[in-house]
This record gives C-alpha cells, sequence and structure tokens, in this order.
C-alpha cells in the first residue's frame, strides 16, 4: 500500500502534465442549449454530452462523489463585457448501501434519487433553466450572446489517504464551451411582458 | 565501418550506447510494474464478494468498514488506469531526459577532448609539410593539454635541430670546398715550383740549354696557371650562376644537338616522343645541364670498363615533360646517390663536384626536378621533370 501510495504522490505532481483519456472516447460538449425567461429573468438550459467517461462512470460507482459546474456569462455583443455571469453545481452521490445514486442539483436546490446508472449520470449533466441576469437588465435595443461552460470539481478519494483529485483529468483538462448565436434584447423583454 | 569514424563520433556512439543501455533496463523495470499494477482493482469476483458481504453484515462499524473497502476498492480500480499511465509516462520522460541530457552534455565534452587533438592532428600535417615554426594554441588541461606542450616542444626541437643540421651541412660544405680547393691549388704548384726551382739553378749555373729549360718551363707554369685559371671559373660560375632566360623551346631540337655532340665519345641512342609540348626553358642552360649528365654517362662506362651505351628519351608523362639520360656504366653506391647533387661532391679522381650540382640548380631554377634510379655495376638513370601546365606546340618553321 505504501508503494502506491508513493506512486499516487507522484501521479500528483504529475497530473498537471496531462489526462488519461481512452482513445475511443467520445469529446465532451455542451448541448442542448435553450434560452427562456422564467420569473422574469434570462435563464439558459443544457446538458453536458459524454460528460462520464467510462472511467468516471466507474468513479461514480464506487461511491465518490462527482462534481460537474457549469458557468454562464451573458455577454453584450460588440463590447464583449459580461453583464452577468453565474454558475451552477451538480453533485452525483452513489450510497454504496442503499444502492441508489443521488443527484443533487444547486439550481432548484432538489434532491433526485436514481435506481439506475444511466439515467442518474444522465440527470447529473442536464442543467436546467439556469437563471442568468434579471430581464430588465437588457436593453432592448442591443444585442447580447451567452457563454457557457462546464468544468469537474475536485473530490476526496479515500483510497488515496483522503487526497482530493481533480476530476478534470478525465477530461484530459479541457473544459467543453458553447457561444451561442447573438439575439436581441427586445426578444426578451416581450417574453417578460415589459 | 566503424574504422573511418572520426574519434568524436566514436566516443559519442559509445556515450550513447552507455545512456541506453543504463536507462533501458529502468524503463523495462517501470513498464513491466506498470503492467503488474494495472491488475489492481480488476476482479469482479472480490467486487461481488465485497458487495455480498455488506448485506450480511449487520453492526453498523463493521458495515461501515465493509462499505469503505469496497469504495476503495473501486477507486483503485479506476484510478490504477491513470497511475500506471503516469508512471508509464514519468519514466518515458524520464528516460528521454537524461538521454537527451547525457548525449548533450556528453558531446559538449567529447568536443572539448577532440579539439585539441583535432587541433594535433592539423598541426601534425603543418609539420609534415615543413611548418616547423607551427604552434598549437594550448586550451586544454590534464593529458591532452601536456600532449600538445609536448608537441609544441617537439615543434621547436625540430626547428633547432633542422637549423643545427643546415648549419652542420654548410660547415661540411665549406670544409669540402676548402679541401677540394687545397687540392685543386697543390696539385699544380708541385709542377709550378719544380719548375721554378729547375729554371733557377739553370740560371745559376749559367747552363747552356738556359734557354730551352726556360721554354719548357714556362710553358709548363703557364699550363698550371690556366688549369688554376679554370678551376676558379667553375668555382665562381657555380657561385654566381645567372638567372634562367626563359622562352619557348623545343626540347628535341635541344636533345638532338646535344646527342649529336656526343656521338664521337659514345653510342648514343636519342629518342622523342613527336608531340612534346613546348617548354619555357633557357636553352644555354639546358643544353648545359644535359650535357653534364652525358658527360657523366661517358665517364662512368669509360669506369666500367665494357662497352655501354647511353639512352636519351623524352616523352609526356601526365603535366609533366620527362626526360631520362640512361647509362649501363659503373652505376652509383646508394650511399653516393643521397649526396650525389650536393656541391663539391665526387668520387672522381679529376672531378670538382660541380657538373651535378650545377645540373641540379639548372633544373630547380626552371622549377623542374631532377632524381636518380641507380644500381651500382650496371645502370644509373636520371630523370628530369618539366611541368607544363598549358602545353602547347611550337609551330614548326621549319621547312
Amino acid at each position: 500500500m505504501d508503494f502506491i501510495a508513493g506512486l499516487i504522490i507522484a501521479v500528483k505532481s504529475l497530473v498537471f502534465m496531462g489526462g488519461y483519456i481512452s482513445p475511443d472516447a467520445q469529446p465532451v460538449r455542451i448541448s442542448g442549449m435553450t434560452v427562456h425567461v422564467v420569473n422574469r429573468a434570462v435563464s439558459v438550459s443544457c446538458s453536458v454530452s459524454n460528460a462520464f467517461t467510462p472511467e468516471l462512470k466507474k468513479l461514480a460507482a464506487s461511491g465518490t462523489p462527482i462534481l460537474l459546474y457549469m458557468f454562464a456569462d451573458l455577454k453584450q455583443q460588440g463590447s464583449d463585457s459580461v453583464i452577468a455571469a453565474t454558475a451552477v453545481e451538480s453533485r452525483c452521490d452513489y450510497d454504496l448501501a442503499t444502492r441508489m445514486f443521488r443527484i443533487i442539483h444547486s439550481v432548484q436546490n432538489d434532491t433526485v434519487y436514481f435506481v439506475n446508472v444511466d439515467s442518474a449520470l444522465a440527470d447529473a449533466a442536464r442543467f436546467k433553466k439556469i437563471p442568468v441576469s434579471p430581464a430588465q437588465n437588457l436593453s432592448r435595443d442591443k444585442a447580447y450572446y451567452f457563454v457557457l461552460y462546464s468544468v469537474l470539481g475536485k473530490t476526496r478519494v479515500e483510497a488515496l489517504q483522503n487526497n482530493t483529485i481533480d476530476l478534470m483529468y478525465f477530461w484530459n483538462y479541457k473544459r467543453p464551451s458553447l457561444k451561442t448565436e447573438s439575439f436581441a434584447g427586445s426578444q426578451f423583454m416581450t417574453e417578460a411582458g415589459k | 565501418m566503424m574504422r573511418n569514424r572520426s574519434l568524436k563520433t566514436k566516443t559519442f556512439l559509445l556515450l550513447a550506447c552507455v545512456v541506453l543501455i543504463a536507462t533501458l533496463p529502468l524503463g523495462v523495470y517501470y513498464v513491466k510494474t506498470s503492467s503488474l499494477l494495472a491488475q489492481l482493482g480488476e476482479s469482479e469476483a472480490i467486487d461481488k464478494t465485497l458487495t455480498s458481504s455488506i448485506d450480511l453484515l449487520h453492526t453498523d462499524d463493521v458495515r461501515q468498514d465493509a462499505l469503505l473497502a469496497l469504495k476503495e476498492y473501486r477507486q483503485i480500480g479506476v484510478l490504477k488506469k491513470s497511475i500506471v499511465h503516469q508512471v508509464v509516462l514519468f519514466t518515458m520522460c524520464y528516460i528521454a531526459a537524461v538521454t537527451v541530457l547525457s548525449l548533450v552534455v556528453g558531446y559538449f565534452f567529447i568536443s572539448r577532448i577532440t579539439r585539441p587533438l583535432r587541433n594535433l592532428l592539423d598541426a601534425t600535417a603543418m609539420l609534415s609539410e615543413d611548418n616547423l615554426q607551427y604552434k598549437i594554441e594550448n586550451t586544454a588541461s590534464g593529458e591532452v593539454g601536456k600532449l600538445v606542450d609536448a608537441f609544441n616542444a617537439m615543434g621547436e626541437k625540430l626547428l633547432v635541430a633542422r637549423q643545427e643540421k643546415i648549419m652542420a651541412e654548410r660547415r661540411a660544405t665549406w670544409q669540402r670546398v676548402a679541401r677540394i680547393i687545397a687540392h685543386e691549388i697543390k696539385n699544380p704548384l708541385t709542377p709550378i715550383k719544380l719548375s721554378t726551382e729547375r729554371l733557377y739553378d739553370k740560371y745559376l749555373n749559367q747552363s747552356k740549354d738556359l734557354d730551352d729549360v726556360m721554354k719548357s718551363t714556362t710553358a709548363t707554369i703557364l699550363a698550371e696557371i690556366d688549369n688554376m685559371q679554370k678551376l676558379v671559373d667553375t668555382f665562381h660560375k657555380y657561385a654566381k650562376f645567372p638567372d634562367p632566360v626563359l622562352k619557348d623551346e623545343r626540347l628535341q631540337d635541344i636533345l638532338v644537338d646535344v646527342c649529336a655532340l656526343f656521338k664521337d665519345t659514345i653510342p648514343v641512342t636519342c629518342s622523342v616522343a613527336p608531340d612534346l609540348p613546348a617548354v619555357k626553358v633557357d636553352k644555354g642552360q639546358i643544353r648545359e645541364a644535359l650535357s653534364n649528365l652525358l658527360t657523366n654517362a661517358a665517364q662512368a662506362i669509360a669506369e666500367s670498363g665494357r662497352q655501354g651505351s647511353v639512352t636519351v628519351t623524352a616523352g609526356l608523362s601526365g603535366k609533366y615533360v620527362q626526360i631520362t639520360v640512361a647509362d649501363n656504366g659503373c652505376g652509383i653506391s646508394e650511399e653516393n646517390q643521397k649526396k650525389l647533387f650536393q656541391p663539391y661532391f665526387t668520387t672522381k679522381k679529376h672531378g670538382n663536384g660541380i657538373g651535378l650540382a650545377l645540373t641540379e640548380r639548372i633544373i630547380s631554377l626552371h622549377g623542374g626536378k631532377i632524381s636518380c634510379e641507380s644500381t651500382l655495376g650496371e645502370k644509373t638513370a636520371f630523370t628530369i621533370l618539366f611541368n607544363v601546365k598549358d602545353p602547347y606546340h611550337v609551330e614548326d618553321t621549319r621547312s
């Protein structure tokens, strides 16, 4: 075990050099992005496709908490200045005793339980109605666009003497991002009934 | 294959081999260890056993421990790949870095070691080209530095030895000249002295045949004075030899003329290639040089006591015009061949050692070379080479 621990320390020092991606891994990307006004707030919904690589899936099944973050920046077209920014968290826990997945979305602050691993991970990778900015903060005659990107968090691993590892390793330290087409501010004024 | 490689390349290849031999087993060991590590956490049987055993446990503490054990087992199963990957990556990077670093540092040091040796090699080449004053700048330390110092010291000693040798040769030449001059002067002095004494004696006694004696002794004295005059002229001629006046000349004409002069003395065969190019020479001096060689050949044949002959050949050999004067006379010993062209060196009773020395001087003034090959008691051949840079034929104006 000491030998492994020694290796782990070496791994930890090397972990910033690059991650392990299996050759057949699908690229992680943000998909199914929609923009809407919810409760007079401009919100986005999206999913992270292929977020759970086979290794990450196995890690989740070991009971190790998996943390997935989605960052959404609302920017003004032309000046590229950030009008509003928000970050939401999605946490996936597997309970070895009950053999159930628990998914906690910070946006809705709700907890959903799953028996099926695929359903649980699909839900963890889905972000619904992330409020980014109050609609009244937008100007009717200006154009805006969203920049979304997702990252994996750090987690504590008992097998590594309770050291934390950066889960981004499983994405090879590449965060998926998405820049939307620009849209007119007036579009949200109408939806918000302004 | 390695024989033609430089010392630098050989040493570098040796270093590369040493580095690879040293690092490859390390790499193999790490890869092997990594593959063993890869088997960790892969057993489904262990996973199932742990999972099913949890259900059988009812004590909270023990159950928690079992859950943790299962969690850690699965975590290792997942993370081992990254561990293996990183270990292999680290090993490969380490080996590559060590190899590159060793070779770069090694190359630097090998260059430092071989540079003085290369300088030494260049200096040796300079030395072989008779440049004894060439010195190597010593930037090396240790054994190579000492070698360079020793080489420089050797060069200095060689230079000193060369100067001493030149001085010794000069001294020996002067001694030889003095001896020859003394001998040559002494020879006529005896008849002059005897003639003078005889004349004085006849004069004191008022001899009847005083007139006759006066005539004969005066003739003897004058003849000996003439001999001495000739001797002085010969030495003077060698000492103050004029520069050649070079003109395009047909060597075949000169050769035929000179051979014709000796036809009454010895059997001479003259064979000249018809397409011989014109050569820039001083006709008079070349005639004299060839005459000396033919005279020498005639004397060698006479000394051998045999019925000999002289063969004169001329032809084109590459960029040289080659003239050979060969005889089947008495030949020259190997020891004497070395001194053949030294001034005042002679093996003949009545020679002054000027003929061949003068010939060699004439040929060198024309930018040519003369050499001798001889077998004692059998034959001798003198070969003259003239460098023809732009050979062309002189137009034959003869009808």
